[in-house]
């Protein structure tokens, strides 16, 4: 079976210093990958250079075996790749209905039809449901910059499900997150990862919520992969202990 | 009364005042109004291109221009009003989106400096191809349209004509701006990384704005020709350009109704304020920059600020007691 995403000897280096250090990692469909480290060990440049928002200075990343290394947000956005920011990144001016539309409809009909078609490209229900199930119930129409921060980040989670991707890359979901809500959003990821196989690759500091959740885990370091495996064999080995950050 | 229901009522109001507003005045004011309208075009296309992708034109009055010229040359010649239409938009379409490539490629905004230049090598098209252009002489008896078997060579029946352009552009705007391409340029303008990460191709969109906004422009340029009846380049030169971008901004960027207020103050009140002769335009440039210092949100933002007030206000004295 062919991984859907595979990472080789990606590095990225800032002057001399390599901020992510020949990393090297692979994902097969409807699997959970929790990459954890503490602060400044590479993780969100790890996932700026997959996603396309930093160019990695060498390796190569593949998606269904085929290289993306270094391809532009928009183009793995359309390959059904999406994110979500460690630090909510929203449309603020934007309601939180149109927040959603908007990350969702480049992936819905022509350029064309997106001029003389409906002006909710067809997304008003997905939108009315990513709404209730984030829990932002009673806000569709509140403008995005008015949410409290918790708020805020489920809406940026929110987005990155709108176009049905098949591997959502979530930075810190749960970190800004109240306590709870932590409970059902996890319980949320795991529903989507079971009913739609969508797979993931989370990085989180808070390891109660990651140990339950992922089945897979890439201890980091200072750049580097300091473990990786499936969640059993990491905890065992120890290597988590002093990574708590 | 919802929000969209007040909104269709005041446009309504709006067209039926602006509809009436001539009867009764002199000749002389349809003129003005008519070139209030098309300025409003003019400025409706800069707003795409500054308002919406916050992209820096300063060559609006080039694409005026070339749609009068195109305008003068067809119809002089027998062409109908409407191919002049079309090969207007067309070409500024096409131009606009020749200078906006690269400008877009480039790390710094560059469309500015490309624009001025543009602007300027228009100009001199305009000034010194005489075979084409006339030269300095321009282009005599731009003809005007008959629609319908109705002439508009009458100033009042002109005006009309102008409104009905005004009234289909607004409308197309209108669609533009609530169809998933305006979402496209809001959240670009919002958050260029958040939108490239959810698929938005913020190059090409703001491309777009940018050539339909020059498009507009062209249309502009249509009823300008036809209006005065004749070209030539003194009015397409920097000053005009400038003075689209300032009602763009007076009147408030990005506000669908800033246009029309920034194209008034430009237009009708100088006219309105004859008497003040050349105290007008000191207190318009006295205007603009308080303006610009105390509400850059323009002549819109202002009117929000008002329209909080009065409901405040009226909340208030619906609480008191009796
Ligand atoms: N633009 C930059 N220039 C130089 N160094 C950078 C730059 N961006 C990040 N770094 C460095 O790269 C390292 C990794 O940063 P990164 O943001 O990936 O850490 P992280 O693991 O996500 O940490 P956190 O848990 O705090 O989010 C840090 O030491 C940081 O200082
Ligand atoms: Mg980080």
């Amino acid at each position: 079976m062919t991984a859907l995403l595979s990472v080789n000897n990606l590095t990225r280096r800032f002057g001399r210093r390599a901020a992510v250090d020949a990393v090297s990692f692979e994902i097969a469909p409807g699997e959970i990958l929790g990459v954890v480290g503490p602060g400044g060990s590479g993780k969100s440049i790890l996932f700026d250079c997959i996603l396309g928002r930093l160019a990695p200075s060498a390796g190569e990343v593949r998606l269904d075996g085929r290289p993306v290394t270094g391809m532009r947000a928009r183009d793995m956005s359309r390959l059904g790749v999406a994110r979500t920011f460690q630090r909510a990144q929203l449309f603020p001016q934007l309601t939180v209905r149109d927040n959603l539309i908007a990350a969702g409809q480049e992936r819905r009909g022509s350029l064309w039809s997106r001029l003389v078609g409906p002006p909710d490209a067809g997304l008003a229900d997905t939108a009315a449901e990513m709404i209730a199930f984030f829990r932002l119930d009673g806000l569709a129409v509140q403008t995005a910059g008015n949410l409290s921060e918790g708020q805020q980040k489920l809406l940026d989670i929110a987005m990155a499900f709108m176009a049905r991707p098949r591997l959502v890359v979530l930075d810190e979901p749960a970190t800004d997150l109240d306590e709870t809500v932590r409970e059902p959003l996890r319980e949320r990821l795991r529903a989507i990862n079971a009913q739609a196989g969508t797979t993931f690759v989370i990085i989180e500091r808070n390891l109660d919520f990651m140990a339950s959740l992922v089945t897979h885990l890439l201890v980091l370091a200072e750049g580097r992969v300091v473990a990786l495996g499936d969640v059993q064999s990491v905890l065992a080995s120890g290597m988590l202990a002093s990574d708590d950050g | 009364m919802n929000p969209a229901t007040l909104r269709y009522a005041a446009a309504g109001i709006g067209a039926l005042v602006l509809i009436a507003l001539p009867l009764g005045l002199p000749d002389y004011s349809h003129y003005v109004l008519s070139l209030w309208a098309l300025t409003t075009i003019a400025a409706i296309g800069l707003n795409l291109t500054f308002g919406y992708v916050g992209q820096i034109s300063l060559g609006q009055a080039a694409f005026v221009g070339i749609g009068a010229y195109v305008t003068a040359l067809l119809t002089t010649r027998g062409w109908p009003l409407l191919a002049a239409y079309v090969l207007a938009f067309a070409a500024c379409f096409a131009l606009g989106s020749g200078l906006g490539y690269p400008a877009l490629r480039a790390r710094r905004p560059l469309l500015p400096f490309i624009t001025l230049a543009f602007g300027t090598f228009v100009f001199l098209v305009f000034r010194n191809e005489d075979w084409l252009t006339g030269g300095i002489y321009g282009i005599n008896r731009v003809p005007r349209p008959s629609l319908f078997g109705l002439s508009t060579a009458a100033p009042l029946g002109f005006y009309y004509f102008c409104l009905f352009n005004l009234v289909v552009v607004t409308a197309a705007v209108w669609w533009l701006r609530r169809s998933p391409w305006g979402r496209a340029f809001a959240a670009l303008r919002a958050n260029p990384l958040r939108a490239e990460a959810v698929g938005i191709d913020t190059r090409l969109y703001t491309l777009i704005a940018i050539a339909l906004g020059a498009a507009l422009g062209g249309v502009a340029g249509v009823l300008y020709a036809a209006l005065l009846q004749y070209v030539d380049p003194t009015p397409f030169s920097l000053t005009m350009s400038v003075s689209l971008l300032l009602m763009v901004v007076m009147g408030g960027s990005g506000r669908s109704l800033g246009p029309f207020l920034g194209a008034a103050a430009a237009v009708v009140l100088p006219e309105g304020l004859r008497f003040a002769q050349n105290y007008y335009l000191l207190g318009y440039a006295l205007a603009v920059i308080l303006l610009m210092a105390f509400w850059p949100a323009g002549l819109m933002g202002l009117f929000d600020r008002l329209l909080t007030m009065v409901m405040k206000l009226s909340a208030a004295s619906a609480k008191a007691p009796p």
